[in-house]
């Protein structure tokens, strides 16, 4: 019997152990007492109440996310005839149909400016929010395959919808310069203040879909609540007619809502060529980010009963 | 068969195709030096009274998405599926689990993978995980092969520079060099466990849970597979090999885990645990297809009663040879409710079966006997419907030997006084044998 060629462990030139804060040795441990701190920090640990995970680090995560994200549109239009185009077609009917509704029979305009110049800039925002929110709802639901097999940084599921949904954002703005253009809008220097709008924008929805993704996996209700709400908002938010439209009274009310102010925020800075309101977006600014970080730590609170309920 | 398992420090191990009998590979492994029997060393993975139950109920679901602890006691109806398991697997040690269907194997893996957490106990996992549990996981069938070892690469822990590194071996060991850039929705099932477990097999993943792998592809890639993982084992990983193939098992493991209902029955070397499992597994088999115990003459009565009469269920068991410790049941169910019963109930519905009223304490040990049944089932509210009856003899470990199901038309009508009437209507008995 030649132990040494065949037995694959202990390791070699591992010695034991010499605190028990590493790996303890099997002879020590008395399964009728074991306590979660004795193991150490390289240690999963999972107890009812503590989850205790060594971490895969942002660098990791973020490469996951952005794999994952990149996976996401590669096969969305992959089996498609017009690849990426398609990414517009929905915009532009909902702009074309949206457009004929408001102005002709509610009699919407631009406010002062070219209407089909300031829709565009509504549609483009809330298409990011609907396709963030609502695929972000059904991430966790559509990753039931993997997720009960390994462990990864469950974040990067939610996020990723919205993260692939930056392309289309980013597509869009370029092509609300582009309307705006033609409709003989010239930018100004308010356009440096852009990028404000479009950080509230996508906080809030990465923050709103870290709740909403495990939340609905939980109450399966919500499926079919949040598309309700998606087109509830659709029309109270104003994508299809600016807010200086509404009637003076019900203003404030549009204040309260961070899709209202983004959307507004984008008009502003690349439309009107105005500076944004800095307060509200300031506020909402640190709102999306509460909210952000509240979805975090929603999300890690509940992210090891998730596959449990799948 | 020589060389079963082991060569000499620097070749890589083979495996050669198993032997039926278990111990005759399991005498081949000790003689090669594999299944030490204490294990000194550090520990890699640590399950202290570890305890896994599920609330399958609408509302337990719904009240997880609160972000509080985790109930401390089971609720009503909650599905046990690990009771109590202590299990302490050193570093570099390899175990295999082994069970029936519904045992607790796969949420054993589930709580080392860290996927779930426990309901009581501790689960105390030592460095990354790599799965092997799906072949193919985390692939996206719109996607090539190639982009698939990129993006799933990821979910292993592994960084694109460690993939790059790797890439020729994994291309080499899939054998499907040429399928790289057809999308995976066009391999054949054979094609994507390849490429999965090429992926999965080398990753940096301390620990490696293997659950049945080990019978896909065809015989060169099982062999190859087989010694893969004999080499990841040697290279100091810890795995979990999940298996019903218990052949594999002896060159594989130091160690045997057998599982039953959730808890460890049996902990030791291949050589203690195996035999001992392949006979028990014989004997339950050939007691159930012995006709050692027949059921017949399966009556319910009345056939027209109010919701909430009593029902009395008769019939006869014969015992043909003595069944030491066996037990009869009988139980009532409203439509596919039966499916689950006997102790297994599985699903939201069996909460709808009820047994007989008196637990049927038949002494079906002592030898052919015959046995009428005469029981009755009051506070059953009944209610039009299907529903199925049955009479069944399970062993003391509450495996069913044999079982008579009545399916039972349960029919409303309205009496004299406009009460509700149920006319019961039975339908051809289905002889199960379990």
């Amino acid at each position: 019997m030649n132990e040494i060629d065949t037995v694959p462990a202990p390791r070699d030139g591992k010695p034991p152990s010499p605190s028990p804060s590493d790996a303890p040795l099997v002879a020590s441990i008395d399964t009728a007492t074991v306590d979660p701190d004795l193991f150490g920090p390289s240690w999963t640990v999972l107890t009812p109440t503590v989850q205790r995970r060594p971490g895969a680090g942002a660098a990791a995560t973020r490469r996951l996310l952005l794999a994952w994200s990149r996976r996401e549109l590669r096969s969305r239009y992959r089996e498609s005839g017009f690849r990426g185009l398609w990414n517009l077609v929905q915009p532009v009917t909902i702009l074309i149909i949206y457009s004929f509704v408001f102005t002709q029979v509610f009699g919407a305009d631009g406010g002062g400016l070219p209407y089909l110049s300031v829709a565009w800039a509504g549609v483009v925002v809330w298409q990011f929010v609907q396709q963030g929110v609502q695929m972000g709802m059904w991430s966790f639901i559509y990753e039931a395959g993997t997720l009960p097999k390994i462990w990864y940084p469950r974040i990067i599921i939610p996020l990723t919808p919205a993260t692939a949904a930056l392309m289309d954002l980013g597509v869009g703005v370029l092509l609300i310069i582009g309307v705006a253009l033609v409709q003989g809008i010239r930018p100004t220097v308010a356009l440096v203040a852009l990028p404000l709008p479009l950080l509230l924008i996508i906080v809030w929805v990465y923050g709103a879909s870290l709740i909403v993704a495990p939340m609905a996996v939980f109450i399966r209700d919500l499926t079919t609540i949040v598309p309700l709400m998606m087109r509830l908002g659709f029309f109270t938010s104003p994508v299809m007619y600016p807010v200086s439209q509404v009637p003076e009274q019900y203003q404030w009310l549009f204040a309260l809502n961070p899709i209202s102010v983004a959307i507004e925020g984008v008009r502003d800075t690349m439309l009107a060529g105005v500076w944004p309101d800095w307060q509200l977006l300031g506020v909402h600014l640190i709102g999306a980010t509460v909210l952000l970080g509240l979805g975090a730590w929603y999300l890690r609170r509940v992210e090891h009963r998730l596959v449990d309920a799948l | 068969m020589t060389d079963t398992s082991v060569e000499g420090a620097g070749t890589p191990p083979s495996y050669d195709a198993p032997d039926p009998t278990a111990p005759a590979l399991i005498e081949l492994a000790e003689s090669a030096g594999i299944n030490p029997p204490a294990w000194s060393g550090p520990a890699a993975i640590v399950l202290a009274d570890a305890t896994k139950w599920y609330d399958e109920r609408k509302r337990g679901r719904m009240l997880s998405a609160i972000p509080r602890a985790n109930p401390a006691v089971p609720p009503a109806n909650a599905v046990r599926a690990l009771e109590a398991i202590d299990l302490v697997v050193g570093e570099g040690q390899s175990i295999g689990v082994i069970g029936n269907n519904g045992a607790g194997k796969s949420t054993l893996l589930r709580l080392v993978a860290g996927v779930t957490s426990p309901s009581r106990g501790v689960v105390a996992v030592n460095g990354p995980v790599a799965s092997m549990i799906e072949l193919g996981l985390g692939f996206h069938p719109e996607m090539t092969g190639a982009e698939n070892l990129h993006f799933a690469a990821g979910l292993l822990a592994m960084t694109p520079n460690d993939l790059r590194l790797r890439w020729d071996d994994i291309v080499d060991f899939s054998g499907i060099p040429h399928a790289l850039d057809q999308q995976v929705k066009h391999y054949s099932s054979g094609m994507m466990a390849r490429l999965g477990f090429a992926l999965a097999s080398h990753s940096d993943a301390d620990i490696i849970l293997i659950d049945e792998v080990l019978s896909v592809g065809d015989f060169d890639f099982q062999r190859r597979s087989l010694e893969r993982i004999m080499t990841l084992n040697r290279e100091g990983r810890t795995t979990i090999i999940v298996t019903h193939n218990l052949d594999a098992l002896p060159p594989l493991c130091h160690r045997i885990v057998q599982l039953d209902k959730g808890r460890v029955v049996a902990d030791g070397t291949p050589r203690e645990v195996l035999p001992e499992y392949v006979a028990q597994e014989r004997a339950k088999y050939a007691r159930r297809n012995s006709g050692a115990v027949t059921i017949s003459n399966l009556e319910i009565e009345p056939t027209s009663l109010h919701p909430s009469d009593p029902l009395t269920i008769r019939g006869t068991i014969e015992v043909h040879e003595a069944m030491p410790g066996c037990r009869a049941v009988v139980r009532v169910g409203l439509g596919a409710a039966l499916l689950a019963w006997a102790g297994d109930d599985l699903s939201g519905e069996s909460s709808l079966t009820r047994l007989a009223d008196e637990p049927l304490d038949l002494n079906l040990g002592r030898g052919p006997a015959t046995f009428h049944i005469d029981t009755t089932i009051t506070s059953f509210p009944l209610f039009p419907g299907d529903y199925e009856v049955g009479l069944a003899v399970l062993e003391p470990d509450l495996e069913e030997i044999a079982k008579l199901v009545v399916p039972v038309d349960v029919l409303g009508e309205r009496d004299t006084q406009k009460n509700l009437r149920l006319r019961l209507e039975q339908r051809n008995a289905r002889d199960v044998v379990a």
